[in-house]
């Protein structure tokens, strides 16, 4: 009340007359010609996007329908190169000692056409598409995690080299603080749709790049990702970058509606009926007969059959399910990664057939026969739509679910409890049964949490925290959509560095060794009731050295970590204040006797099994994506 | 005076005057020749000397002796029989390794010596795998060996489908091209990662790349050496015998009393454990597609296209700040040589993988011979698995058989030169506890320096294993002991060795240790 009272009194004590004076009248006009006050309505607007054409695939498939498509980056300013400010291509040719001309994407005669058409002779083009889809792919990638992403600490700028090396490779390197794509002769004797012999470029395959620019994304994300403490960690990093290359097909419309031609709509066949169909007693004479591969589900299909493989490099439905396989230890990490990959698209599929069923059905009422490989125009319209929406949101989930995976020593189980836990949190309600796809998918493919009680989805959730049982994370600015300043950073890091000391036993740390906060960001995202939702995701790290034999010191030790992802809600606002940041979730590598012991026993044989007891240089315990068997 | 007082005098004195004729040219002048002569007559009385109050007195009269040739193997086993005794020649090489330090100029007055002591009569001549630290002797001494007869030639069971040009096997012929072409990317090179492949490439061929820029016009090298091998000393393969695990070797019939098994290298049927069976695939496909039809590297663009840094690309980004070409020029050249160097590997890996590893039996005394065997070839024998592991929990039982063996072996020749990668820590757990002055004895020919990395971990012999072996068992290196040559005087241990034990059966020649069983 007191408030009330003191204001009241005053319009009426300042009860004297408005009058404008005359001088003051002048001065007001004089302000309101002033020329930048508001956006002058002669001016040109700025471009929100930049048109760039590329490849939809790979120079291999030719002119098949969609293949080249433009993209549309986000504008910004450029300098030959093209040099931006996130990512700048830089042509040196590692191989051969030279740099190659830079395309000056600002060109007028450029700007005017979308960029140079699609040639594999031309450089200047291959550093236009690799900088159309890296910079795309970050788009996607800031969309789904509702914040800007950054590169790994140290690089501030991704560089791209197109033509770094020879080799039929091309790999993510944090020390070259960039992407290196290598070029190489196809096949002499089996080079598919290549010429034999001809120079194929890995930078010229959309699979690739955003494959590549994926793993770049996740190291920025998740540093301790690419440290193989298990065989799941280098396998997810792989399984992850093919998932995202592959979601990218499904957005490209035209190639959509085609494949939905020719598939009558059953998106994940391998093969595409051929345009003309092939009697019995008369074999295939002409190329319209021939069967073509599915191009949505198959990745890099110039490079495999350049080396001579005669197929794509994977596809994402390579099996049968099967869940022995991936108790396999001589599986490598990209066949191993590839059982992951073909579990979100069992779900993805699962889905799409689920909330288009309805469609086939009207469809089918309408006099069209159940086994028809025809589809009406207006029908694949609305199939194309489903299935690029449905592939936006298993892409958005995938992602959203990294930032509830522990920050170490990652699973494949983690990941499915991430997606279960990071999917409920957005949409408790979930009508089409995706996290259900999800969950039956993984199982089918053998790949189970390790200490969830129950294969459910309540078992599955990472456990809430019971409210106040962890102090509150008082002070934390959680800043906005933009980010953090330096300033916010600089009062955030020491705060959060003091919380995880302070809490160390109970946040699962050895209680006298230093804690790491290698990062926090905040994640605003918006809920189907319209709310929106501020979370700040906090990954904390400790490292202590373990003896590859205790009884032998002698033959040195292995870094193992213990790490805790933090959820933190912004807290709403009590009283005209906000009350303390509650913890909501506290996903755990902990380091404690039970688990932490079958965690160290496990990383040690690991260790051994990769040769990584030889030597004692750290950064042996990293993945080398360059040496990852032909990366790519 | 005594003898061998003299013997090390003459030694040192011609040593010092045939120092400098003997940079010019490595063939030792009629003066040395005399002084060779001389002295040989004086290292027998040294050897018969210490026989007498050494080892003969109780033993079986079986005898290892190590030449020490620096980084290599040459090893001859002394047989004795009712027909006086009998000789087995296990390897005979030297490889001046990475930094070049590897080859201590004393093979070819060692295999002199071994022709004075066998009289140039072999009963059997193991090659356990073709790379040059076991092989180059042949070569080196070309004209030597074609003096030397040999009842029976052993060699790994792939060896043999290594030199038909017109198989798919032709090894040799596809590790030359390789290596020629890998050593094309590596030459000029100045890191020490290059240095280290560019090394294992003519380990695995015996052609020095940084001397001849043209290919292998006539037989040389390693080439050379299996020529010697199997035409010369194999009389054009019909005395040579190819092994592989679980064969039952045939022994040359004047080795009366002595029986062999052969361990290693894994058979046909178990190539899952090479890891490489097909070289082409995994390292050749990778080569064939980095260099155009000419065989010249690949270019992608032509002339026209390429610039300089400071012409077309620009200086400052879009923040103002510099943009350093000379660090992108950096960080790409070391991101590249990884994979060559990989692929280099692969190759060193897969012929240590072939190596013979043969277990002998005399008189209640067992030898083990393993090579260079590597993991592939170890595992395959030791575990109980039907295919390599990578989850070393399986790894944790080891074959009884592999047991006793490992348990009760009186000698074991250190495989791969003390190199951790050539005896997995279960071996030396298993090789016994406490039998240390028991008369088990290991031996390891290495020389320091020549290979790895000790800042990595990778160096050659590794310091650890070297440790946890001497702990079990004597262990006698080669390079612990000083050597008297003609042509290069008395070469000094290696540095930082330890000191070797002091064992009642070990005797030492002027080229040689020899331990009487």
């Amino acid at each position: 009340m007191p408030d009330q009272t003191s204001r009241s009194p005053r319009p009426r004590k300042a009860a004297k007359k408005r009058i404008v004076s005359n001088a003051v009248r002048a001065t007001a006009i004089a302000a309101a010609g002033v020329p930048g006050l508001f956006l002058d309505s002669t001016a040109i607007p700025p471009p929100a996007t930049r048109p760039l054409k590329a490849y939809a695939f790979d120079p291999s498939l030719g002119h098949f329908i969609g293949n080249e498509m433009t993209i549309e980056v986000k504008y910004e300013k450029l300098l030959p190169g093209p040099v931006g400010r996130k990512v700048a291509v830089i042509d040196y040719d590692g191989a051969n000692k030279c740099f190659y001309k830079p395309v000056d994407l600002d060109d007028p005669s450029l700007l005017i056409r979308g960029g140079l058409a699609p040639s594999e002779s031309d450089p200047r083009f291959h550093q236009q598409m690799v900088y159309a889809v890296v910079s795309d792919t970050v788009q996607h990638f800031e969309a789904a995690l509702g914040r800007r992403i950054r590169w790994r600490r140290g690089i501030d700028r991704l560089n791209l080299y197109p033509h770094a090396m020879i080799s039929a490779n091309a790999a993510y390197s944090p020390s070259a603080q960039g992407i290196l794509f290598g070029y190489f002769r196809a096949s002499d004797q089996d080079p598919g749709r290549n010429l034999p012999g001809q120079t194929v470029f890995t930078c010229l395959s959309h699979d690739i790049i955003v494959h590549e620019t994926t793993h770049a994304v996740l190291d920025g994300i998740r540093t301790h990702f690419s440290e193989r403490t298990n065989p799941d960690v280098p396998a997810f990093h792989e399984a992850f970058a093919d998932l995202a290359a592959l979601f990218r097909h499904f957005s490209h419309k035209t190639a959509l509606l085609d494949t939905i031609a020719k598939t009558g709509g059953l998106l994940y066949r391998y093969h595409l009926q051929p345009e003309s169909g092939v009697s019995s007693e008369d074999g295939v004479k002409i190329q319209a007969q021939l069967a073509q591969v599915n191009p949505l589900i198959g990745l890099a299909q110039q490079f495999g059959e350049a080396r001579g493989t005669g197929k794509a490099l994977r596809s994402a439905l390579s099996e049968e399910p099967d869940p022995k396989k991936i108790l396999d230890p001589k599986l490598e990490p990209h066949q191993r990664g590839a059982i992951m990959v073909s579990a979100v698209f069992d779900a993805y599929f699962t889905i799409y057939l689920r909330r288009t069923a309805d469609l086939f059905r009207l469809y089918r009422a309408n006099g069209a026969g159940t086994n028809t490989m025809e589809v009406s125009g207006s029908l694949a319209n609305l199939l194309a739509e489903q299935a690029s929406r449905t592939a936006e949101i298993f892409f958005q989930i995938c992602v959203r679910a990294i930032d509830y995976c522990p920050p170490v020593d990652i699973t494949f189980g983690d990941f499915l409890r991430a997606v279960i836990t990071a999917d409920r949190d957005l949409h408790p309600e979930d009508k089409d049964g995706i996290r259900d796809a999800f969950m039956q998918a993984f199982r089918l493919r053998g790949m189970l949490p390790a200490d969830a009680e129950f294969f459910s989805e309540d078992a599955l959730c990472w456990p809430r925290i019971q409210p106040k049982s962890l102090p509150a994370v008082d002070g934390l600015v959680f800043g906005d959509p933009n980010g953090l300043t330096r300033e916010e950073k600089d009062i955030n890091g020491p705060l959060l560095r003091a919380y995880a000391k302070k809490n160390a036993g109970r946040l699962g740390f050895w209680p006298d060794l230093p804690v790491e906060v290698p990062s926090f960001h905040p994640a605003f995202r918006i809920s189907p009731d319209g709310r929106l939702r501020v979370d700040m995701v906090i990954e904390m790290v400790q490292q202590y050295d373990t003896p590859f034999d205790p009884n032998r010191p002698e033959l040195g030790t292995f870094p193992m970590r213990a790490g805790c992802t933090v959820l933190v809600a912004k807290p709403s606002i009590v009283d005209d204040e906000y009350a303390g940041a509650e913890i909501r979730y506290l996903i755990q590598k902990k380091v404690d006797a039970d688990y932490g012991g079958t965690r160290e026993q496990t990383q040690r044989q690991y260790t051994l099994s990769q040769g990584l007891l030889e030597g004692n240089d750290p950064k042996r315990f990293s993945i080398d994506f360059n040496m990852l068997h032909g990366g790519i | 005076m005594s003898p061998r007082k003299t013997a090390k005098k003459v030694a040192r004195k011609s040593g010092a005057s045939t120092k400098k004729s003997a940079k010019k040219s490595s063939k030792p002048t009629a003066a040395a020749k005399k002084t060779i002569a001389r002295k040989t007559v004086a290292r027998k009385t040294v050897a018969k000397r210490l026989g007498t109050d050494g080892a003969a007195e109780s033993g079986t009269g079986l005898r290892v002796r190590m030449y020490r040739v620096g980084f290599g193997d040459f090893f001859l086993v002394t047989v004795p029989t009712a027909a006086g005794d009998k000789f087995i020649l296990i390897d005979c090489g030297v490889f001046k390794g990475k930094t070049g330090k590897g080859d201590i100029g004393s093979i070819n007055e060692a295999v002199e010596d071994l022709f004075k002591t066998t009289n140039g009569e072999l009963a059997l001549v193991i090659m356990t795998h073709r790379h040059a630290d076991h092989i180059a002797g042949f070569n080196k001494a070309e004209d030597l060996f074609r003096k030397f007869t040999a009842s029976q030639v052993w060699m790994p069971y792939w060896e043999q489908f290594n030199d038909d040009k017109d198989s798919a096997h032709s090894l040799q012929f596809e590790i030359e091209q390789l290596a020629m072409e890998l050593a094309l990317r590596f030459r000029g090179r100045e890191d020490d990662e290059s240095k280290e492949a560019l090394a294992m490439l003519e380990d695995a061929t015996g052609i020095d790349f940084n001397a001849t820029s043209a290919g292998p016009k006539k037989l040389s090298g390693n080439a050379l050496a299996l020529d010697i091998l199997k035409n010369h000393l194999g009389a054009k393969g019909k005395k040579v015998r190819y092994y592989a695990a679980g064969d039952e070797p045939e022994l040359p019939e004047e080795l009366d009393g002595l029986s062999a098994v052969i361990l290693g290298p894994p058979p046909k049927d178990a190539q899952v454990f090479m890891k490489l069976e097909d070289l082409k695939k995994g390292v050749g496909q990778y080569l064939d597609s980095t260099s155009a039809e000419d065989g010249s590297a690949l270019r992608p663009f032509r002339e026209q296209w390429t610039i300089t840094a400071d012409e077309a690309y620009p200086q400052v980004d879009l923040r103002d700040r510099p943009i350093n070409y000379h660090d992108v020029i950096q960080h790409v050249a070391r991101a590249q040589p990884s994979m060559l160097a990989d692929a280099a590997k692969k190759v060193d890996d897969f012929l240590n993988n072939q190596s013979l590893v043969v277990l002998f039996k005399f008189a209640g005394k067992s030898l083990l011979f393993v090579g260079d065997a590597q993991a592939g070839n170890w595992e395959h024998w030791l575990y109980e698995a039907d295919a390599p592991s990578s989850d070393p929990t399986k790894l944790g039982s080891i074959k009884d058989e592999s047991q006793q063996i490992l348990r009760t072996i009186d000698f074991y020749k250190v495989g791969h030169h003390g190199s951790t990668n050539a005896t997995p820590i279960q071996a030396v757990e298993a090789l016994s506890a406490g039998r240390k002055g028991d008369g088990f004895v290991a031996m390891c020919s290495t020389q320091p320096d020549v290979y790895g990395n000790p800042l990595k971990g990778t160096e050659v012999p590794r310091d650890p294993l070297m440790e946890a072996l001497g702990g079990e068992c004597d262990l006698v290196r080669s390079d612990a002991y000083a050597i008297n040559t003609v042509a290069n005087g008395t070469i000094e241990p290696g540095e930082g060795v330890p000191k070797p034990p002091k064992l009642r059966n070990l005797v030492k020649g002027d080229l040689y240790v020899e331990y009487s069983f």
